[in-house]
């Protein structure tokens, strides 16, 4: 149901955020319930999640977030914050929610030379904040996700990784100060922030509360309301600005004029052991600006421009590539350092048995990689989203120790080329895996990359079985626990009204309802909490501190 | 007895060569080289294990004594380890083994006992090692330290103020135990271990529980391991100095060296601690005549493939910033060696620790602080002393990047004689005034310690306030070192 414009609650927050940012219109609160994942959750055969909002609110300032959020604590409603969205956490999870729409806080409101840092609202993206950066010989990771994801969203409240993980950290390690408006309206400056000290650090007085503000995944809108924060930025050696043009492969854009201090390398191995040791060793060696890999199908649906073209391709392609491989940009102060970097480079081959992957040293693919690797751009969206409009990771979202890595890799393409063969994923050949390497080799992270079509029930339901097998393998084999595979798994067996149900249950109804009830009304939980020893009980129990009315819509656990 | 435990209870859980309240043991215990005024445990318990933990913390809850777990052996200087409100004691040193080494993803496993020395030994012998702080006292734990926060030497490898610490297990105040991060699960440490994990993620799904303990002297929890990164050992090192009167072109020649991870080991220390340390033995005050006011050490690394060629670019690329900087690069300062420099900061202190050297005794103001900040904080800090009558020559100056740049650990070190009582005091009322002058002028205590988290969380109350909410989770009795920070 939506909001009452003579309701008091409409009105006041229609008086907080002015008449023209403030929406009942069901056709406009449609656009935040269809969500990638939403086939999963909702009614099968779209991507509509179940629930509609209450209203939508633009507001612009930290200011306004705040009033927003008492004014919900006031009228018993649920809030959630959305900025760039992505995924099915982004929609209203429970009734009676007002979205907060942040795309107004679009602002880069600082960029610091000398302690590194930027200082960003929720809407800035990835490609706005790397472009400014570049002007001063800086440079920021950027999620895999797209460079039009917001930067904020990544490090406070979402997830993924990024290709500068490598040597930058991963994402939400770049986080520094933080304003948090918390779920019942006070506003926190985490850090350094709170002292009046500026934005340099989140860590402290103290403890640091950034414990609880995010894990390998933050938040998802559904505790508060992150408003600014300040990101770790790096120094890049490359040009202020990138030159690009898409004239050599339809639809993807190429890096123009390479400068000398910078050259991409794309290797092959024979098996998954030599590879792991070779990324380590490019770790310890202190080499290498960016790293990353991308098996053969998944890189070729990432080329591809359209369906039939894919086909193509694939046809061409998919033989003439090494299966296990992965991708180092070498990015220097000089080209002397860059010739000595390469020397490292060869000798780590020689150890492993490693070589260059010829065909995609050339153009156009070095120069269509070497962007991708520098800005991410749109490629990994084409791989996961252009053929069938609906992908996930199975598994993934968890990095792992060298020993893992392949066995976890070589493990889930096993299981998903039955699907393939069945028809009910998209095929690339089983070889979809994407990952990155984060702190200097000292850990690496995996997805298998799955597409399925979300128009198609047993496509999607088909995705949904290959995520169960993929749990119980990893868990049985390698103590390898899939946190969003889980989610999905156990989403989908949820209807709609399971979820209403769980989600008006406050965190102490959960904690003290029986096993029996925690796992009828929270499956995710009851499968996934006791196996990280009983984890989520412990957030409730600091998510019912922080929320003492429940009013975030909280996503999982 | 202690609230409503007797000795007795405490025997049977740890032994009786394991409990003590003998006059003299729990008078080293009472106190430290702080200011907080002396307080003596009812006993001090050395655990064996974490089974002892779970059982001491059931009874410190039914009984509501307090519990003050300590691991680092003395002389112990921030006043965490001080029983505010009596109690017992809990004194990890005892576990000390070193649980696993793994040369293949770079990782150790400690208990808390466990020192940098005995640590680095074993970890040398796998051709790797554990950026440490700056050459910590020879008693420091490695837990100790970590779980302070305490920032080491290597700006590159210091990725998170976390670091180097990745996972632990935790016995929270409620007495469940819990690991961190990967170690969580799914399965127990040696199904992990067995499947080719090393306890080296340190998030769980949506939190960080592990940045909770860090930082909170012992108020969440208590910990009985934790797993380090660790680092490959350089094959060549090039270490390096420069020197000067201009704090200022040393800071911008350290920026520019950091941003563009030139170097390894990376600090600047004024004359009064370079010559603390560098003393040794000797004179520390005739060594301090000898050196020049700022000392900027640095030092380039090759590891396994080419190294020399690695260290003989990135000097030339390091001189060529210098230059433009107008800092000259030594290989020694007043006849100070750049290779003894590296030799001394990256071990433990063999003899007297540095900070006692001069003075005999110490009191250390640290903080986070912005590149702006830190020429700002040391003229403050030098102003206030000309003022308060505190010699600026016995304030030593230690300037850290920290995050691969991304802000600096600042520390001054106020060198002063103990068993003096007027010094004393004259030390203790300046430390509290002056730490008051440098937060109105930037500097974050991001770990406020003895005298000072009063006139830290009065500034930032709403810190303060989900603090105490997240404490009634993990210590609802508020047994584990009450007292401390806002608790």
């Amino acid at each position: 149901m939506a909001l009452e414009e003579s309701s008091q609650a409409y009105r006041q927050l229609r008086e907080i955020v002015g008449e023209e940012n403030i929406t009942t219109d069901p056709v406009v609160m449609d656009t935040y319930v269809w969500q990638w994942l939403g086939d999963l959750v909702g009614e099968k055969g779209n991507c509509f999640m179940p629930l509609r909002p209450e209203a939508v609110v633009l507001p612009g300032s930290t200011r306004e977030v705040q009033r927003v959020v008492k004014v919900c604590n006031r009228f018993g409603l649920k809030f959630k914050a959305h900025s760039t969205g992505w995924i099915s956490y982004a929609a209203p999870l429970t009734e009676g929610v007002v979205i907060l729409d942040l795309r107004r806080m679009d602002r880069i409101l600082e960029i610091n030379t000398k302690d590194m840092y930027a200082l960003i609202e929720p809407y800035v993206t990835f490609s706005q904040l790397q472009a400014e950066l570049m002007k001063v010989g800086l440079n920021c990771e950027v999620n895999a996700a797209g460079s039009n994801c917001s930067a904020l969203a990544q490090a406070a409240a979402g997830f993924g990784a990024g290709y500068g993980n490598y040597h930058m950290g991963y994402g939400a390690g770049t986080l520094l100060g933080v304003e948090w408006v918390l779920p019942d309206g006070e506003v926190l400056k985490m850090g350094s922030l709170g002292s009046g000290c500026g934005w340099i650090t989140s860590d402290g007085p103290g403890p640091s509360l950034k414990g609880i503000m995010r894990g390998h995944m933050g938040t998802l809108g559904g505790c508060g309301v992150f408003t600014k924060c300040a990101l770790r930025v790096y120094h890049w050696p490359g040009p202020t600005e990138i030159v690009c043009e898409n004239e050599a492969m339809p639809g993807y854009e190429r890096f123009v004029n390479l400068p000398d201090n910078i050259a991409m390398y794309y290797l092959y191995f024979d098996d998954y052991e030599k590879r792991s040791e070779a990324i380590c060793k490019v770790g310890e060696e202190d080499i290498g600006y960016v790293m990353g890999f991308m098996q053969r199908g998944l890189a070729i649906l990432g080329l591809a421009d359209t369906n039939a073209h894919f086909v193509d391709l694939k046809e061409d392609l998919f033989d003439a590539l090494p299966s296990i491989s992965f991708v180092v940009l070498l990015a220097t102060h000089s080209r002397e350092e860059l010739e000595h970097q390469k020397r490292v480079l060869e000798k780590i081959l020689e150890e492993t048995g490693g070589g260059y992957i010829e065909l995609l040293q050339q153009e156009p693919f070095n120069d269509v990689i070497t962007l991708h690797l520098i800005k991410v751009g749109t490629l990994s969206a084409h791989a996961v989203c252009g053929r069938s409009g609906a992908f996930l990771c199975a598994p993934g979202s968890n990095a792992v120790t060298r020993r893992i890595a392949g066995r976890l890799e070589s493990l889930s393409i096993e299981l998903k080329k039955k699907y393939i063969e069945e028809g009910k994923l998209v095929d690339d050949g089983g070889e979809g895996t994407w990952g990155v390497v984060w702190d200097h080799g000292h850990t690496i992270y995996i997805e298998n990359l799955v597409e399925w079509d979300p128009a198609d029930p047993e496509s999607s339901m088909a995705h949904v079985r290959l995520q169960e097998e993929v749990n119980k393998e990893t868990i049985e084999k390698l103590s390898y626990l899939s946190s969003m595979g889980t989610f999905v798994e156990e989403s989908a067996k949820m209807n709609p009204e399971d979820m209403v149900k769980l989600k008006d249950m406050t965190p102490s109804d959960l904690i003290e309802k029986s096993e029996e009830m925690a796992a009828a009304h929270s499956p995710y939980d009851a499968k996934l909490g006791p196996l990280l020893r009983n984890y989520h009980v412990w957030l409730r129990r600091i998510r019912e501190q922080l929320d003492p009315n429940n009013s975030s819509d909280a996503s999982p656990p | 007895m202690s609230g409503g435990i007797d000795r007795k209870q405490l025997v049977d859980i740890a032994g009786k060569d394991n409990v003590f309240d003998d006059e003299e043991t729990l008078d080293a215990y009472s106190q430290d080289e702080s200011f907080l005024p002396p307080r003596r445990p009812s006993f001090v318990v050395k655990p064996k294990g974490r089974d002892e933990i779970v059982a001491l913390l059931k009874i410190a809850n039914e009984t509501k004594t307090p519990l003050v777990p300590v691991s680092s052996g003395p002389p112990h200087f921030r006043g965490d380890t001080v029983p505010e409100y009596g109690g017992i004691v809990l004194d990890l040193s005892g576990m000390s083994k070193i649980l696993f080494v793994d040369r293949e993803d770079r990782v150790a496993m400690i208990e808390p006992g466990v020192r940098f020395r005995e640590l680095q030994a074993a970890l040398r012998k796998e051709g790797m090692k554990l950026p440490i702080p700056l050459c910590p006292r020879e008693t420091k734990s490695v837990v100790g330290s970590c779980l302070e926060r305490e920032p080491h030497t290597i700006p590159k490898y210091h990725l998170d103020h976390c670091d180097p610490l990745s996972c632990a297990e935790v016995v929270f105040g409620t007495g469940d135990v819990f690991c961190t991060g990967e170690a969580a699960g799914p399965g127990t440490i040696e199904d992990k271990q067995k499947a080719g994990w090393r306890q080296k993620i340190r998030v769980e799904p949506q939190t960080e529980l592990i940045r909770l303990f860090q930082g909170s002297q012992g108020t969440m929890g208590i910990v009985t391991w934790v797993t380090v990164r660790c680092e490959v050992m350089p094959g060549t090192q090039k270490p390096l100095l420069a020197a000067g009167d201009d704090l200022e072109a040393l800071l911008e020649f350290l920026y520019r060296l950091v941003r563009m991870r030139l170097c390894d080991e990376a600090f600047i220390l004024d004359g009064a601690d370079m010559a603390a340390i560098a003393a040794e033995d000797g004179d520390v005050d005739a060594l301090q005549d000898t050196l020049p006011r700022w000392i900027l050490f640095f030092c380039i690394s090759g590891y396994r493939i080419l190294p020399e060629e690695r260290v003989s670019i990135l000097e030339k690329e390091t001189r060529e910033i210098a230059k433009l900087c107008n800092v000259g690069l030594q290989d020694a300062v007043a006849g100070l060696p750049a290779e003894k420099v590296l030799d001394i900061t990256g071990q433990p202190c063999a003899d007297t620790y540095w900070k006692l050297r001069k003075r005999g005794a110490c009191q250390d103001i640290y903080f986070i602080s912005s590149f702006d900040g830190i020429a700002r904080c040391v003229e403050v800090m030098r102003e206030f002393a000309g003022r308060n009558g505190l010699p600026v020559r016995d304030i030593g100056v230690y300037v850290q990047p920290v995050c691969q740049g991304h802000g600096y650990h600042c520390e001054f070190n106020i060198f002063h004689k103990g068993e003096d009582h007027a010094e004393r005091e004259r030390v203790k009322d300046a430390y509290e005034s002056l730490c008051r002058v440098l937060l109105n002028n930037g500097a974050f205590f991001s770990r406020p310690y003895d005298l000072l988290p009063e006139m830290v969380y009065e500034r930032d109350a709403v810190a303060g306030g989900v603090l105490r909410k997240v404490k009634s989770v993990f210590d609802p009795n508020n047994i584990l070192n009450p007292g401390k920070l806002c608790f």
